[in-house]
């Protein structure tokens, strides 16, 4: 079942066309990565997505049409996560910041406080609470910005680029986080990037270039259209890269994304 | 230009309670015409570092000397200071507001009417690698890896000699940061630059760095060339700092099978490394 739907969507700015007749649709319970170079159309459609662009088409979210009338109930069920969380911030503290959308929701202090222990623990933000969240890091106020989006318990989580800032180490223990809300708690991620490194998480990859879906498949299927991904500018991770190059000389046979078995199938 | 840091400490709440070290102890100095990398995990100092280079914040305690200018002296000159020091902060793009490429990049030295302005505007696009059909267009235009080289452009129409970059390769596709990094290359052995990037990304660093100051905690854990630093696989992955994947790679070769690669700068000269061992392998 789709938990999202676009369907013929046209968009321009000015006389640019950015997406013509373009489709989409993102199934119930899934992580689906968007990946596609600058220019490819990731930031408009996340814009369209929430509201932000107005478009002249069908966009379906959690069976509700996206127009001025269910656009604040659907917001209130999708998360969003922007690549720069600087525009973002009201609040002086963290705390008061993560507190800021339930408190408005009319929650009580009690739920609150409970979401906000469980939250800044699973990030590892619980030490920040009283900073304020313009004196952070890049990676911290990402880090952040997501909790905000997690404390509200979206159905679907949008991330654009929202892991940018985050260097690899802690990179790779947030996304196993996002796949465990995404197994367990059945929320829908569509994240969008040009690092496919994130990629590896999810179920399905789409990629984007200049408003047309070029590739749609499971990782595999996607990698080994290397020859597309390589002209379109897309960063490939370091191992598929590597196996590709390797391949060409027939030092191995398929790709492989593990760093260890990589080695043990060269030196086999 | 020639950056100094004599014991510099640094805490955004100097000699108030709960009193956080933000920078302790640096001492560190990076040479000019060459391009460094200050690397660290989140939190370990760096975005710190690069604010007290730029002027904005003062040392409590210690000296920092770029070049001519004492930055914690009282007669500092933020001004001059400002035209031999170019600042290039995080995503550059989102504070454009001209209307056209060349106000943008001439904002600095005012609306482009004399011609001796225009030419300096071609000049620094023809830096960072774009023609003067772009001149007139509007920056909003542009996609992001040609916004970034107009911000770089802006920023070298005063003719710095020293180039401050925080995360310059952030939210760029592959071939824009390819694109960048020659440019980079450029600007230091062509124009005598010195460049000095803040930043998580590494991969782009290992391959046009010289050397390199690993932060963590707000101290240094080592400094040096690139070579000697990323040699140290294992400190760094002790203070969280991030390691190149081919560096990475090779030392998991070296260590699942003995095999000592040497210094490879890049990918391809990995490929060709691990091509040359096994053909000796399969060879015997």
């Amino acid at each position: 079942m789709d938990i999202l739907n676009i369907s013929n969507l046209t968009f321009r700015y000015k006389n640019k066309f950015i997406f013509d007749n373009f489709n989409l649709s993102v199934e119930r319970g899934s992580w689906t990565t968007i990946a596609g170079p600058n220019g490819a159309g990731k930031t408009t459609l996340v814009k369209l997505l929430a509201g932000l662009e107005k478009s002249y088409s069908n966009i379906t979210i959690l069976d509700k049409t996206l127009n001025k009338k269910n656009l604040l109930n659907i917001r209130k069920e999708v998360g969003f996560v922007f690549d720069n969380p600087d525009n973002f911030f009201a609040c002086e503290t963290v705390l008061d910041e993560l507190a800021f959308s339930l408190e408005n929701l009319g929650e009580s202090p009690k739920t609150i406080k409970k979401k906000i222990d469980e939250i800044s623990k699973l990030l590892k933000i619980d030490g920040l609470l009283n900073e304020n969240p313009y004196d952070l890091s890049g990676g911290e106020k990402q880090k952040v910005a997501l909790a905000c989006a997690l404390m509200l318990e979206p159905r679907i989580l949008i991330l654009d680029d929202a892991l940018l800032m985050i260097d690899i180490n802690e990179k790779k223990q947030i996304l196993n986080i996002l796949k465990d809300y995404n197994k367990n708690k059945k929320v829908t991620i569509l994240s969008f990037t040009h690092n496919l490194d994130e990629a590896i998480y999810s179920d399905r990859l789409v990629i984007l270039n200049r408003g047309i879906i070029t590739i749609d498949g499971s990782f595999p299927k996607v990698f080994s259209e290397e020859m597309v991904m390589r002209k379109i500018g897309l960063e490939v991770p370091f191992e598929i890269e590597l196996s590709q190059k390797l391949r060409v000389y027939n030092i191995i046979d398929e790709l492989e994304l593990d760093p260890e078995r990589l080695v043990s199938l060269i030196w086999k | 230009m020639e950056v100094i840091f004599k014991d510099v400490n640094f805490s955004y709440n100097y000699k108030l309670k709960n009193e956080k070290m933000a920078l302790k102890n640096i001492n560190v100095k990076l040479e000019s015409n060459l391009i460094h990398g200050i690397i660290g995990s989140i939190g370990s100092g760096k975005s710190t570092m690069l604010e007290l280079m730029n002027g904005i914040l003062k040392p409590n305690t210690g000296k920092i000397k770029i070049g001519k200018y004492n930055l914690s002296g009282k007669n500092f000159n933020f001004n001059k200071y400002r035209k031999d020091v170019g600042l290039v902060y995080q995503f550059p793009e989102k504070y454009f507001f001209g209307s056209t490429v060349g106000e943008e990049i001439s904002f600095n030295k005012k609306i482009p009417s004399s011609s001796n302005i225009k030419d300096k505007v071609i000049k620094a696009l023809k830096m960072v690698g774009l023609d003067q059909t772009y001149v007139n267009r509007s920056p909003f235009t542009l996609n992001s890896g040609e916004k970034r080289r107009v911000a770089i452009a802006s920023v070298l129409i005063s003719n710095p000699k020293l180039l401050i970059m925080d995360e310059p390769t952030i939210g760029l596709d592959n071939n824009s940061k390819k694109m960048l990094m020659k440019l980079l290359e450029k600007l230091k052995t062509k124009y005598s630059k010195t460049i000095i990037i803040v930043t998580h990304d590494v991969d782009m660093l290992y391959e046009i760095v010289d050397n390199i100051v690993v932060l963590n905690k707000g101290s240094i854990v080592i400094a040096g060339d690139k070579l000697s630093v990323f040699k140290n696989v294992s400190l760094l992955n002790q203070n969280c700092a991030p390691v190149p994947n081919v560096v990475r790679m090779e030392k998991l070769i070296y260590d699942k099978t003995g095999i000592d690669l040497g210094y490879l700068p890049n990918m391809n000269s990995l490929v060709r490394a691990i091509k040359k061992e096994w053909e000796v392998m399969h060879h015997e």
